[in-house]
């Protein structure tokens, strides 16, 4: 009976696969015999020459094909067909032709070579479901890497070999098969044909070696590559193709020359490996290598030490990366060998150091060491840089902008490696502004600038700081040294590059000085801050730096930075500013300090003030007030006044002035007093200050009570006018006539109770008078009804006359009060008031001329 | 569910008459069985996955893209092709134009069938249109009343056609490369167009054929819209019979009815 496929068990070396059609045949070769007279008719009986059997296969792939691997290994196969068993299977045949999207179905022809034994037999085993490799499941790429299939269209892959079976002489050792006592595998012929659409026609006649293809077979539901079908060798064949209606077809025949075994790597010598030097792999099939992959660099000329052994050497750039060994039979691959790769060392660069921006900056600097292989950044101040690695000891580089002082630094990233130059690349600092521009030694000054790196020091003018804090290489303090600090602030860094930035200004303060005036050897104490010698301008000898006192220069020895001593050691013109002369007299400190010379006072001349009675032709009259005006200079600072008696009557005789005064510009003292009875009239005048004496000799000759209305504070109640013309002092300034309308008189506000008064600075003895000027004008008729009063230190009453009775009007213009007896006092008053008892008056009170003897 | 009435067909956007569509995905699969095992390994794909949509519509002058893509396509015979999305109910794909066929049939209105191919997943689901119904369409379809004929700028009012179709075919070459499920380009290889045309007047057919414009004194056949009958003018859509060869004339006399003549005529393009 007829039995079902699916009953037809089919296995290959035990293993089961998916066949879809197998033959399993004997067939005899057989060598007729003819006699003669039988006219070409074949003979019943017959020679045998031996029996062929084989098996044809052809089945799906549903993942490594272990049949395949007889491609290479030639070993014998054992198979069953339906029971029928066989142990000396040799693969004669191995091929498919696969179009995109159908499974791969492989068609294999293994001959046999010793006798099929068994029976027929069924089975009744039930499929078990698998994934079947597609086509579409499929990626082609070319093996070496030397010739690029972008695509394909289809493909075929296709193995043939011969099979020599060596006979003996009568080794029949089998009545019914005739088993040959050696099988050698001889021609083999493994060759891919690609449909693609690369029009590229190159073949020549010496054919294009190196050329491999591979198709890699992945499923999504296997370990991949699921199968990879592997071709090396030469391209042997081209062929474009159109036909109506057709694609226009390119095919490519690759021819692999000797199919063989895979080379196999067992080791790796030297592990680690070193770049640039010898290397050993030891495995099995290596001999024909074509060349080893390190990575992605190739040494294409590794020699073969038969077939266990390929030396080499590493290539000098690798990095690292699977080794992969192409021989004429394929390519094996070490996944993970050792690398050891040499540090990277910078010996030196030139030029060391430079200006990195501008037209004038550097554009590149060589660099110059071991090792530069494989080198993909270099690194000034951490910032990339364009680069040509010339060879493995030399770079050229272009210098980044905006870096700073840093090491330079070469990478590879692709070996982990770097290295650093000995010394750093040095390039210029720059100084963008500093603050305050202004300063004394020992204050911080905190600039901001760029690269602020290895700074070795600051120079302020002449003047040399190391005494610096640098926060970042864009930011730092320092402190402002002694010395000549004015000028431009420079900083250097240790290579010498440096940048300056104007203008640095040294601040010298007077705090204080001890006197505001002195005179001759008198100490003259000038404190302050930054008294520094590099700031002032010496005299060249003890010390002494020059200040100017108003329009002289004066040596003060500097104590300290913080006191300038010295006196003035002849008279000068040093009243005015004090200011200290900078150094190489550039400048000159101001100060808000004035200073006044107290030179010696002198006197020109001697006169009375607004009082023509007072002259020394006059007889003098004993006892009585005088007053005199000196004029001469520094009569400010006098502290005596002295009338001494000339002639030769008294001449030893002196009364010294018992009130007097200055201006405040020691123009004019002003001296009241009374003549001493039985002393003489005439007198010189001597007036002492600390500073010196002056004696105006026989210009005095005291003759007359004195008016000394003028002499004292003189005040009134109220200002009817704002003008100088009401003013109290106006009753003082000598015009006896006059109103408001005119020359002015004292004139106070409607108001109850006006007065008018001087105030002496000390007390005057004997006031024996008060005369009153009355105003000429409308003004006259409010000096009614009033007393003159001398007051006391405390302008308590020391006397006062009766009120004047008059109502109306003053009736005179002229009017003289005389007091019964002198009176001592300090106060003069001119006091409206009323009847006694008085009532208040309301009124002004206004005076022309107030004289008071 | 799903009603015809809210079935969108359409092409590129451009809604159709139409009086029936429909889509076809198919694959290639094949059974792998293995010797000495009862039942299915599994079943694994021996060729491209493909489909078609087809679909007989009214043909509206002023809203027929099946016209212009076949004009297209002949016109550019040398040329690259991109594919047109074509929609039934929701679901769309990319398609290349396979088949188009106008017929204009005495008393009748003027039909039309396309079929679309495809070598790439269809997407979507079957989802309903809204229905609108667009007034225009109503008053827009072509009919045989408005079919015209020309010859030059001519229009032929005597012995003209009684019945006509044209219809269109074009041969794609999906190239598959390794590796790839779908297509990495298609390829238009060739195209014919045919004319069958009914007439009462016979005319020989020669052995190397002759040009059916210059046998029927037709080179251009307008279809307008039906508004036409009244504006004497309107949209249209056109054929041009210019060297299109004479390739079969079939004489069909019956019995109560008039003889009729048949003519056959193809313009192949590659």
């Amino acid at each position: 009976m007829f039995h079902l496929a699916k009953n037809c068990p089919v296995t290959i070396n035990g293993n089961e696969i998916i066949v879809s059609t197998a033959e399993i045949k004997k067939r005899m070769d057989l060598q007729p015999t003819y006699e003669f007279a039988q006219n070409s008719r074949f003979n019943s009986r017959y020679t045998p020459n031996g029996i062929e059997q084989s098996l044809t296969l052809t089945y799906n792939l549903t993942g490594a094909d272990f049949i395949k691997e007889y491609i290479s290994s030639n070993g014998f196969i054992t198979g069953n067909f339906g029971g029928l068993t066989f142990n000396s299977g040799i693969l004669k045949s191995y091929s498919f032709n696969a179009q995109p999207n159908t499974p791969i179905s492989v068609s294999a022809e293994i001959g046999i070579y010793d006798n099929i034994a068994g029976a027929f037999s069924t089975t009744a085993s039930l499929a078990t479901s698998k994934p079947i490799l597609n086509f579409s499941d499929c990626s082609l790429e070319s093996d070496s890497g030397r010739r690029y299939i972008e695509t394909a269209e289809s493909v075929s892959y296709n193995y043939t070999a011969e099979v020599d079976a060596f006979y003996e002489i009568d080794n029949n050792k089998n009545q019914n098969f005739v088993q040959p006592t050696r099988i050698v595998v001889g021609k083999q012929n493994l060759d891919v044909s690609i449909v693609c659409d690369n029009y590229d026609f190159n073949l020549n006649i010496f054919g294009l070696s190196g050329v491999g293809v591979r198709i890699n077979c992945n499923h999504p539901d296997l370990a991949n590559p699921a199968e990879t079908f592997l071709c090396s060798g030469y391209l042997t064949e081209e062929s474009i193709n159109g036909s109506n209606n057709e694609l226009v077809k390119k095919v490519l025949t690759i021819t692999s020359n000797q199919p063989g075994e895979p080379p196999v790597i067992t080791s790796i010598h030297p592990s680690p490996l070193v770049p640039n030097a010898s290397y050993t792999i030891g495995g099995r099939n290596l001999n024909n290598p074509l060349f080893v992959n390190f990575g992605d660099r190739t040494d294409n000329f590794p020699r073969a030490i038969g077939s266990t052994q390929v030396l080499g050497t590493v290539p000098r750039d690798v990095v690292s990366g699977v080794i992969e060994l192409y021989t004429i039979n394929g390519r094996a691959v070490y996944s993970n060998p050792l690398y050891s790769f040499p540090d990277i060392t910078i010996l030196n660069f030139s030029p060391p150091s430079g200006l990195t921006i501008g037209r004038q900056g550097l554009k590149e600097i060589s660099i110059t060491g071991r090792n530069f292989d494989r080198i993909d950044r270099v690194l000034f101040n951490y910032l990339d840089a364009d680069y040509v690695v010339d060879n493995a000891t030399y770079i050229r580089a272009s210098i980044p902008t905006g870096i700073e002082n840093d090491y330079i630094r070469v990478v590879s990233s692709l070996r982990n490696k770097s290295g650093v130059s000995p010394t750093k690349f040095f390039t210029y600092p720059r100084i963008d502004s500093f603050n305050p521009t202004s300063g004394k030694a020992g204050d911080t000054i905190y600039i901001t600038g760029f690269n602020f790196n290895d700074i070795e020091y600051i120079k302020f003018g002449e003047a040399i700081s190391t005494n610096f804090t640098v926060a970042t290489s864009r930011a730092l303090s320092v402190v402002v040294p002694a010395g000549p600090s004015r000028g431009r602030v420079n900083i250097y860094n240790l290579s010498g590059l440096s940048h300056s930035r104007p203008w640095f200004t040294p601040y010298l303060l007077v705090t204080g000085v001890n006197v505001t005036g002195a005179g001759i050897n008198t100490p003259i104490h000038i404190s302050g801050v930054n008294f520094d010698t590099g700031i002032m301008y010496p005299t060249g000898s003890d010390d002494r730096y020059w200040v100017v006192f108003g329009n002289q220069e004066v040596g003060m020895k500097r104590v300290s930075d913080i006191l300038l001593t010295g006196w003035l050691t002849e008279t000068g013109n040093y009243n005015g500013k004090i200011r200290v002369v900078s150094e190489r007299r550039i400048m000159e400190y101001d100060t808000p300090y004035s200073f006044r010379f107290f030179a010696p006072p002198t006197i020109t001349s001697i006169t009375n003030l607004a009082n023509p009675r007072f002259d020394y032709t006059a007889i003098a009259v004993s006892g009585k007030t005088f007053k005199a005006t000196i004029n001469g200079t520094n009569l400010d600072l006098v502290t005596g006044v002295m009338l001494t008696g000339s002639g030769v009557n008294n001449a030893d005789l002196y009364v010294r002035a018992p009130f007097y005064y200055s201006n405040t510009d020691g123009t004019q003292a002003f001296i009241t007093g009374y003549k001493p009875s039985g002393i003489p009239a005439y007198y010189h005048t001597v007036v002492r200050s600390p500073y010196g004496e002056a004696i105006l000799t026989g210009k005095v000759k005291l003759t007359e009570q004195a008016n000394i209305g003028g002499y004292g504070t003189i005040t009134q109640s109220s200002n009817f006018f704002t003008t100088e013309l009401c003013r109290a002092t106006v009753a003082t300034n000598g015009i006896t006539g006059g109103s408001s309308g005119d020359y002015g008189i004292s004139l106070t506000q409607t108001e109850v109770n006006p007065w008018w008064q001087v105030q002496f600075l000390q007390d005057i003895a004997e006031i024996d008078r008060v005369v009153i000027y009355n105003s000429s004008g409308p003004e006259k008729t409010g000096l009614s009804q009033f007393v003159v009063r001398v007051g006391g230190g405390n302008n308590e009453l020391i006397y006062m006359t009766g009120v004047h009775s008059g109502d109306g009007g003053y009736p005179n213009l002229r009017e003289e009060y005389r007091f019964p007896t002198t009176v001592s006092g300090r106060y003069v008053r001119i006091h409206l008031t009323g009847a006694s008892p008085a009532p208040e008056v309301t009124r002004w009170l206004g005076m022309a001329e107030v004289e008071i003897y | 569910m799903l009603h015809y009435k809210n079935v969108k067909v359409g092409i590129n956007g451009t809604g159709l008459l139409a009086e029936s569509a429909q889509v076809d995905v198919s694959n290639n699969l094949i059974p792998i069985f293995s010797l000495g095992k009862k039942g299915l390994i599994t079943m694994t794909p021996n060729g491209e996955l493909g489909g078609t949509v087809t679909f007989n519509y009214l043909v509206e002058p002023g809203n027929e893209p099946v016209n212009g893509i076949c004009k297209y396509v002949r016109e550019n015979a040398q040329s690259s092709y991109d594919a047109y999305v074509v929609e039934v109910g929701g679901i769309s794909g990319s398609y290349f134009l396979e088949s188009y066929s106008v017929r204009a049939a005495a008393n009748d209105a003027v039909t039309a069938s396309a079929s679309f191919v495809t070598y790439y997943p269809v997407s979507g689901q079957l989802v309903a249109a809204p229905m609108n119904l667009n007034p225009r369409n109503n008053s827009g379809i072509a009919h045989a009343y408005t079919t015209t004929f020309f010859n030059g700028n001519t229009q032929i009012t005597t012995g003209k056609i009684a019945n006509f179709d044209c219809s269109f075919r074009a041969n794609w070459n999906p190239v598959y490369t390794l590796g790839r499920k779908e297509p990495t380009h298609v390829l238009l290889t060739s195209a014919e167009e045919r004319y069958n045309i009914e007439r009462e007047f016979f005319k020989n057919v020669t052995i190397s054929g002759e040009a059916l414009s210059s046998n029927i004194n037709i080179d251009k056949i307008k279809i307008f819209e039906l508004s036409y009958l009244v504006n004497n003018t309107g949209n249209f859509i056109d054929f041009n019979i210019d060297n299109h060869f004479l390739r079969n004339v079939n004489v069909d006399a019956v019995l109560d009815d008039i003889v009729r003549v048949s003519f056959s005529a193809e313009k192949i393009y590659n």
